[in-house]
């Protein structure tokens, strides 16, 4: 039979079916004929499929998704399917269609097993008389001793094939798993619903079992295994693998059996630790609360054995005969703890404000940039990536390449930039920053070469490889500056700014703003009527203002902003 | 080019005295050189010129340089800030009456009051 479907989608369907030996329309492949009616302008056809197949979705919710993209030519194509394909048809996706065309009202029920409203009361449903109800916790099961199959009896359906079961703890948005038991022992497919009417809200979220996990390293990453036939989390739970010392990240989806996907691989090496984290869709979707940490056994030696030259110190830390004041030592710390942070950046002993000021207004417009500006090269160096930038071009990249020895002071800690809010230890402290000052070092020639003032605008184009814009402040229109600091920080463009040099020095003092200083701006705010400019002071402390915490990071109000700093430098988009 | 203030443990076991005081007035100051930087600099290697400036010392902190009530004049070395009357403060004085210098980067405000003071007390200097 020839059909004429107008719909690319169902035609696909149709046409797939069609090549088949005894096509059939199943209550599972019927779901491909409901996304393909429920697509339009709000949702795509694979959102709306991953709608249907959501954990607990009842008959009636995915009638109405798919209802609520049905055009008058997706019912006739729907019309043809049922009048013209002669395919076979199961009952439940024979009433979807029947249903969607109008020609039958929606039946709820379809199988062995049918559950009914909420569960504030309980499990309720119907069901083949006289069988039993088994049924797990899927969202609890992971967090003990359960496997999938161990499921506990909660009802009997009576004789008119109703039942009301109770399982302890379960909460609102849990995933049950359930099955009818007959008699003769036989067995009903799994039905898995999301516990509904319990709470006001989900809020527990999916347990995530670390001792399920097993990570080994091999030549083309880290393989992490499931080493239990117990779940280590729930269906369709999401799970976030971070290598903390290289930031990047892996998502997952855990399986319908609870487990990871086949083949899982994350890039990193032998000695990684990588946070997990886990949500189920509701609870902690930005992945922020990290349910543990887990490491790549082996590693321990050999990983930091490569030693290149290092920048010469500054003249005010070398001796008379050249030689350093400072002795140098490995660091071996994380690159990045939890990504680049303009708070992670600390200015060292030495005059290059406008560095650590402009890395900080990267690292808060586009974290992304410096994340990628830097690689842990596994053998105890590190390559950095900046351009050859200006005032008026992107230039073209340079790579350089630094071990991970940096200067020290006598009592720990490095001397030139450094890392706050965490340890200052060789083997702990955050690397991003106290390295990447290390090779602009070595690209400029010494720590003497950066350290006696400079360009921020300059610094935020190398590191970014665009241009920069330079505006001076003097008599500036204090609200045609806002707009234009408000519209760059929207537009993620870093920003840095520099106050007037010591000839004005006496205009600062006791203003909590220095002079001949570079401070990151990280953006504008208004509060009852008034403008203000926030900025973060490279050393991570001393502010204009008390706002009870002495972290570098304050505001001022835009017209004093005009009067004490000089000049602001944006990255062009 | 402001590099961060100095540690205070760094400092403070060279120092005489320290005082919270407000400039009176600044008696002399050695002409400014001029800046030699790229205008375009967010910062540069210039320094403010030496001072010498007359102290009203509200209150000791540690150290017999002048008591509480007392004028003393001091040098504020070449470097990254200068004073001018009302600017007010801790100040971390090096040397004896009539030659003490100030210490400390940016002067008064290098270190908040408490902590000099918690500072002194822990190298026993109060």
């Amino acid at each position: 039979m020839t059909l004429r479907i107008k719909d690319t989608r169902i035609r696909s369907f149709a046409e797939t079916l069609q090549r088949q030996s005894t096509p059939k329309i199943s209550d599972a492949n019927v779901l491909d004929v409901l996304a393909a009616v429920g697509d339009g302008a709000h949702a795509s056809s694979d959102q709306v499929k991953a709608a249907l197949t959501r954990p607990g979705i009842t008959r009636k919710e995915q009638f109405e998704l798919a209802k609520k993209g049905l055009t008058q030519s997706e019912r006739a194509d729907l019309g043809q399917l049922l009048d013209k394909s002669g395919f076979q048809m199961d009952a439940g996706a024979k009433n979807f269609l029947e249903a969607l065309v109008g020609r039958a009202p929606l039946q709820e029920t379809f199988g062995p097993l049918t559950i009914t409203g909420d569960q504030k009361n309980g499990i309720a449903g119907l069901a083949k008389p006289g069988v039993v109800i088994e049924a797990i916790n899927l969202s609890a099961a992971p967090g003990g001793r359960l496997h999938l199959t161990d499921t506990m009896v909660i009802a009997t359906a009576d004789a008119s094939g109703k039942f009301l079961g109770a399982m302890p703890d379960v909460r609102e948005g849990d995933l049950i798993r359930m099955r009818t038991r007959a008699a003769d022992g036989s067995t009903s497919d799994w039905l898995t619903i999301q516990a509904k009417g319990i709470e006001a809200r989900d809020t527990r979220n999916a347990i995530v079992n670390l001792e399920r996990m097993d990570l080994s390293a091999g030549p083309d990453g880290v393989a992490v295994t499931h080493n239990t036939g117990r779940p280590l989390s729930e269906p369709g739970a999401k799970l976030r693998f971070t290598n903390v010392r290289t930031g990047e990240k892996v998502d997952v989806t855990v399986t319908d059996k609870g487990s990871l996907p086949e083949g899982l691989k994350l890039p990193g090496r032998a000695g990684d630790e990588f946070r997990v984290a886990g949500s189920d869709g509701v609870n902690n979707v930005d992945f922020a609360a990290v349910a543990g940490t887990l490491k790549v056994p082996g590693g321990t030696s050999g990983g930091n054995r490569v030693d290149l030259p290092d920048p010469k110190m500054h003249k005010d830390e070398l001796n008379a005969d050249g030689t350093p004041k400072y002795r140098l030592e490995r660091f071996t710390g994380h690159l990045f703890i939890d990504g680049p942070r303009p708070d992670d950046v600390r200015q060292g002993a030495i005059g290059n404000c406008y560095f650590p000021a402009a890395l900080a207004a990267v690292a808060a417009a586009r974290p992304e940039i410096i994340q990628n500006m830097i690689k842990d090269n596994g053998d105890g160096t590190y390559t950095v990536k900046f351009n050859s930038a200006n005032s008026w071009s992107g230039g073209r990249p340079v790579e350089i390449k630094v071990d991970g020895d940096l200067y020290v002071r006598s009592f720990g800690g490095p001397i030139y930039g450094g890392s706050l809010g965490g340890s200052t230890a060789p083997d702990k402290m955050e690397l991003w920053f106290p390295l990447i000052e290390k090779a602009y070092a070595q690209w400029k020639g010494s720590y003497d070469a950066i350290g006696n003032g400079g360009v921020a605008g300059q610094v935020m184009a190398e590191v970014m490889g665009k241009s920069y814009a330079y505006e001076n402040l003097s008599g500036t229109n204090t609200d045609r500056l806002y707009e234009r600091i408000k519209k760059a920080a929207d537009n993620k463009q870093p920003i840095a700014a520099g106050t007037c040099g010591t000839d004005q020095a006496a205009r600062y003092t006791n203003t909590g703003v220095y002079a001949n200083h570079a401070y990151s701006v990280l953006g504008v705010e208004e509060e009852n009527g008034t403008k203000y400019v926030k900025l973060r002071n490279p050393w991570g402390q001393s502010e204009h203002g008390y706002d009870g915490k002495n972290d570098g990071f304050f505001r001022i109000e835009i017209g004093k902003f005009t009067e004490l700093y000089r000049a602001i430098h944006i990255v062009n988009p | 080019m402001a590099k961060p203030p100095e540690r205070i443990d760094d400092v403070l076991p060279g120092a005489d005295a320290a005082v919270l005081a407000e400039v009176l007035r600044v008696v002399t100051q050695d002409p400014q050189r001029p800046s030699s930087a790229d205008p375009m600099a967010t910062s540069t290697p210039d320094k403010a010129a030496r001072q010498v400036v007359e102290l009203k010392v509200t209150k000791v902190l540690f150290g017999g340089l002048a008591q509480a009530g007392a004028t003393l004049q001091v040098v504020k070395p070449e470097g990254d800030y200068a004073l001018r009357a009302g600017n007010h403060g801790p100040f971390v004085l090096k040397g004896g009456a009539g030659a003490a210098e100030i210490l400390g980067r940016f002067g008064p405000d290098t270190w908040p009051e408490g902590l000099v003071a918690q500072a002194a007390q822990r190298l026993g200097k109060a």
